[in-house]
């Protein structure tokens, strides 16, 4: 069997002609058909959204190439929230992630989901000298664009999850690729963040995204019953919303971001498909950090072996 | 041909379609019935191209107040085709297809010469036709996207929503999988059994 004979068989199949009545089966079968399900009539809380293009393009695809999240935005107590600028927004926050960045070591981990399904989670390690661990774990056919078609659903749920792993340490990159370390000059390493988090300490990304030129934000804040504050962002583009919450410990540091997407464009190149997106971020300082630990690269790679948490939402394969 | 709806007599039947014009959808339905069976066809077989163009067709009006650029309708299409035979393959018990039929025009190119080499094109179709079937769906439709349906890689890619280069090692790698089939049938009882009653 030769290469001409193979893809001439290819060809062959997309040859086929299609029954004389399948134009009248179809528009039968639309007549009978009953309306279609809202994507969002089971999950969708009046809340938040996800739709502002610019803000969730620059945090999708730092935090796994796609829509990201997890718990969503919490219920916001509208009598307690007071109405603030985008200005005060992003002095709030800038000073928080700043205060956050100013610890010892900062842990955290960030999750992403699209509709009801967890898409990647990620966990990373970072110290004030730039040294950091990235853990991200993806599931391939959650990520996959499935949502295109109005009824679709992931081929498989938890069971194509990748895992990559991208670190600093020293003067060296290292990073995974099919199972094995790859190593180079820390000066040879890949330009920008190694995650949407670490760059946020590390001043790389901007603590607030920009809302689009189009998009008319609204801004308020509150207190939160922890004795922190929570500050949000809406935006509305189009028919979808997003919304992004910082909430601020009492200390003043950053302690998670938040967003929820309602009926936003899930592939904004394309325009094509609406869906719903959440994604969260969960800061932890540390005082007394232990350096991170350079990979052993005789040794397959092992997330567990940086500090991976045995609770990380997305399990490996 | 599936055209992209660019001109303006397209857009205009695409966007009588998002305001629930039956008339209008039975249009867009008339003008790319044969290529979305077609790109069904390739995927999952003849046996079930008709039942999966038609779940196409219907999710394509359930959904199509959704669509915001009707200039993109040809690729929203595709790509519900392309899921909904992915979705199909996955869930679904195959019907069987003939191995071969010779009025059939896509069994045509196996014939060397013409009509001439019959007993070469059967065997050929015996041994690929499996290994067709042994291929994921994501190595289906990419193959069928690209070397069945003739799109480029870049139309192949956006059908799947995926990056050009994402679609060319998948492409590639589909390729491979095929020729591995080929060399290394594993046998499937039911397709064989499938085979024999649609030839029988």
């Amino acid at each position: 069997m030769n290469d001409q004979q193979i893809i001439e068989y290819l060809r062959s199949r997309g040859r086929a002609e299609p029954p004389l009545e399948l134009t009248r089966s179809v528009m039968a079968a639309i007549d009978e058909a009953p309306p279609a399900r809202s994507w969002f009539s089971a999950q969708l809380p009046a809340l938040a959204a996800a739709g502002a293009v610019a803000v969730l393009a620059a945090v999708v695809i730092l935090l796994g190439q796609n829509p990201n999240v997890g718990p969503g935005p919490s219920p916001s107590a509208e009598a307690s929230a007071t109405a603030a600028s985008v200005e005060e927004l992003e002095a709030a926050v800038s000073a928080a992630t700043e205060r956050l960045a100013e610890a010892p070591g900062v842990e955290g981990v960030h999750t992403s989901m699209i509709e009801e399904y967890l898409g990647s989670a990620g966990w990373f390690d970072w110290r004030p000298n730039g040294d950091q661990v990235v853990v991200l774990r993806r599931d391939v056919d959650v990520m996959t664009p499935w949502w295109m078609d109005p009824d679709g659903e992931p081929l498989t749920v938890g069971e194509r999850v990748e895992t990559n792993i991208t670190a600093l340490v020293g003067d060296r990159f290292y990073r995974t690729e099919d199972g094995a370390w790859v190593v180079s000059d820390r000066a040879d390493a890949p330009r920008g963040p190694l995650s949407y988090a670490t760059g946020l300490l590390s001043g790389e990304m901007p603590a607030v995204p920009p809302p689009t030129l189009d998009a008319e934000p609204i801004v308020t804040r509150r207190d939160d019953a922890g004795g922190g504050e929570i500050w949000t962002l809406e935006i509305s583009q189009d028919e979808g919303t997003t919304t992004l919450e910082w909430l601020i410990g009492p200390d003043g540091t950053l302690a998670s971001i938040a967003s929820e997407g309602v009926d936003v464009t899930l592939a904004p190149t394309e325009n094509l498909g609406t869906g719903s997106t959440r994604f969260t971020i969960e800061f932890t300082a540390h005082d007394d950090p232990e350096p991170i630990p350079t990979p052993d690269v005789d040794a397959p790679p092992d997330p567990a072996a940086f500090g991976l948490p045995p609770d990380f939402p997305l399990p490996g394969p | 041909m599936w055209v992209r709806s660019k001109e303006g007599e397209a857009l205009d039947i695409v966007d009588r379609a998002k305001a629930r014009d039956r008339e209008a959808f039975e249009m867009l339905v008339e003008r790319h019935a044969t290529e979305t069976y077609r790109l069904a066809a390739a995927i999952v077989g003849t046996g079930d191209a008709a039942d999966v163009a038609q779940e196409t067709f219907v999710a394509a009006w359930q959904q199509l107040p959704k669509l915001r650029d009707g200039g993109a309708f040809v690729p929203w299409l595709r790509r519900i085709c392309v899921n909904r035979s992915r979705n199909w393959l996955r869930t679904r018990k195959r019907r069987p297809q003939a191995m071969f039929d010779v009025h059939d025009d896509a069994t045509a190119p196996l014939l060397p010469d013409g009509r001439g080499d019959f007993r070469a094109a059967v065997e050929a179709r015996a041994v690929l036709e499996p290994a067709f079937d042994s291929l994921t769906p994501h190595q289906r439709a990419v193959l069928a996207l690209h070397y069945s349906m003739g799109y480029s890689i870049a139309d192949a890619a956006d059908a799947l929503g995926v990056r050009v280069g994402t679609a060319k090692s998948r492409l590639s790698a589909g390729l491979a999988a095929l020729r591995r089939a080929i060399e290394n049938p594993v046998r499937d009882v039911e397709a064989d059994d499938a085979g024999t009653e649609a030839t029988s």
